[in-house]
């Protein structure tokens, strides 16, 4: 018994601390112990089950100062000393315990000199919050919005776009409730009324309403990497980079805090500046990597069954075909796009290097594919963003001539008319390369080939 | 019991802070601020608060604590020694006057309540 641990998931509310101690209470009468508190989980050690005490106190000291400064040990030692045994800390919460027959003076004896420091702690915190995820939201909605076919050619992608502002709002609402307690404790003071405590039972009942929602986002999140995995398991590895740096550069920097002696007044700002320039060098450089990866096909030699695909030998004839240097072929899918391929041909014809490439989508309605069509087209109007100036922009020409030629419901060319996006009812098709979009052979061969089924 | 501290604004460690100067103590405070006349530290303070009240007020950990740094910081009190890592406090003029004031002015408070629970009041 003496060695036995287990873990719990600990997802409370930090307005909720004093909920912590009851919670704490209820576990040492079932016989396990606090020995550790992490963000979202605690350890407990079995021990013989017993009455005791527990006070959570909030500390100014946070996340992002050591675990033992000479402010936190003097305030720990002065706590010791009226008979409250130092257990653990974790951000700004302070756990202490007692036996029950020692009845110490509790640790906070003035309300109000308890709520302003609650007050103070829980607005660094709605601070720090802010911060980390106006940075996270940078860049998720970036790469997330508008809305474009790239969101919907993999479980990923249409998690993200799904899910995103709805994790967002989750990891925003701990913060948002705090304030609105904090609002409500100072009504209260100006009132001369109690400040609302937390019951066990109201906290756990929070923590269930906004952890199940994230715990089952974060599922979704799981399965669609494992999707994904299926089609690209480089693709997703890469991806799994961003967060995996992120994790190892956060955790790093605040485990040196946590284990550092003394204690630099100006170390949180200095870290802050820390983290925004390893995110602003970091980030750019894992999403291009990813970018680069995901565009690395894989070559070939026949193409799978189940995937229509007009190659060049099709519409050049066998005399004209010349040597086919290199032929590529990605698929993926999503919920909304159940058939989704990328393929990419190369022929060396009379001297001449020539290729063509075929995006293929099979959405499950026209309302998407009109969707994948507009992103599309927006991408190749608005061009690539490179050091803040917009790159390889196109002239896109919506030309009903072309749209009644090839009998589309949404067509759309370049002005080199190299480039071509066809939307007939659930199929998208964006075709670019050396081919002449205005032959009626090459047409019919399309047609027939691609959207005969509709 | 209701104690006044509305017109006392808490500050923890911005010395930017704007401080608005002590008027009117808590009865905690006060008590303080009364130890500290002789040089004390932190758990002397609980334990000679407690004792002199006979029990009657008690000082957590954390408010204490609270408390001596927004005291130290406004120039109330002052470290003067450390042993055995306990820091040792005592009052400045500026605590000495605070305290004075505060009580004249519950020396006033009982004087007028004499007056009129006690007679004497006029009518």
């Amino acid at each position: 018994m003496k060695n036995k641990t287990k873990w719990v998931i600990w997802n409370f509310f930090l307005i909720d601390y004093k909920a912590m101690g009851e919670y704490l209470e209820k576990m040492a009468g079932k016989g396990w112990m606090l020995e550790k508190v992490g963000r979202s989980m605690a350890k407990f050690r079995a021990m013989e089950p017993q009455k005791l005490k527990f006070y959570v106190d909030v500390f100014k000291e946070g996340p992002l100062t050591p675990e033992k400064t000479e402010e936190s040990e003097e305030y720990r030692k002065l706590c010791q000393e009226s008979g409250w045994i130092f257990i653990t800390s974790q951000d700004y919460l302070q756990f202490f315990y007692a036996y029950e027959d020692d009845e110490p003076v509790p640790i906070q004896t003035d309300e109000e000199i308890e709520q302003k420091m609650v007050e103070l702690t829980l607005w660094k915190g709605v601070l720090r919050d802010i911060f980390i995820l106006t940075l996270i939201a940078i860049f998720a909605f970036r790469s997330l919005f508008p809305v474009s076919d790239i969101n919907f050619i993999s479980f990923t992608g249409f998690t993200g776009t799904i899910l995103f502002p709805a994790l967002y709002i989750l990891a925003a609402i701990p913060s948002a409730y705090g304030i609105i307690r904090i609002i409500k404790a100072r009504r209260n003071i100006k009132r001369g009324l109690p400040i609302e405590k937390s019951t066990l039972k109201s906290a756990r009942r929070r923590v269930m309403t906004a952890s199940i929602p994230l715990w089952l986002i974060i599922l979704f999140y799981i399965l669609s990497f494992i999707g994904d995995a299926l089609f690209k398991p480089n693709v997703v590895g890469a991806a799994l980079l961003a967060p995996g740096i992120g994790f190892a550069i956060g955790g790093g920097i605040r485990y040196c805090i946590k284990k550092s002696k003394g204690r630099n007044k100006n170390g949180e700002i200095a870290l802050y500046i820390v983290v925004i320039i390893l995110v602003i060098i970091f980030v750019p450089m894992v999403t291009s990597s990813i970018r680069e990866i995901s565009k690395d096909m894989d070559s070939i030699d026949s193409i799978p069954e189940g995937y229509p695909v007009v190659t060049m030998e099709d519409i050049l004839g066998k005399s004209e075909q010349g040597n086919l240097l290199n032929i590529k072929f990605d698929i993926s899918m999503s919920p909304i796009t159940p058939k989704y391929y990328n393929y990419w041909e190369e022929r060396e014809i009379s001297g001449v290097n020539k290729y063509m490439e075929i995006k293929y989508y099979k959405t499950i309605n026209s309302y998407f594919a009109e969707i994948i069509f507009n992103g599309i087209t927006n991408r190749l109007e608005n061009g690539i963003k490179w050091r803040g100036r917009a790159i390889l922009k196109k002239t896109v020409i919506i030309d009903d001539d072309m749209k009644n030629f090839w009998n589309a419901d949404n067509m759309a060319l370049t002005e080199e008319q190299n480039e071509i996006i066809i939307q007939k009812g659930n199929v998208v098709l964006h075709l670019s390369g050396d081919i002449n979009f205005n032959d009626s052979q090459t047409r019919e061969l399309m047609i027939e080939k691609f959207f005969s089924d509709l | 019991m209701i104690i006044d501290i509305s017109n006392i604004d808490i500050c923890f460690g911005d010395d930017d802070m704007a401080r608005e100067q002590l008027k009117t103590l808590t009865e905690q405070m006060y008590y303080i601020l009364l130890i500290l006349t002789e040089h004390h530290h932190g758990y002397g303070i609980m334990q000679e608060v407690d004792s002199r009240t006979e029990g009657r007020v008690r000082i957590g950990a954390g408010t204490l604590y609270n408390l001596l740094s927004r005291f130290e910081e406004e120039d109330i009190i002052v470290q003067v020694s450390e042993e055995d890592r306990r820091k040792i406090y005592t009052l400045t003029d500026k605590g000495l006057n605070v305290l004075r004031n505060e009580h004249k002015r519950l020396k006033q408070l009982v004087s007028d309540g004499n007056k009129i629970l006690e007679g004497g009041a006029p009518k």
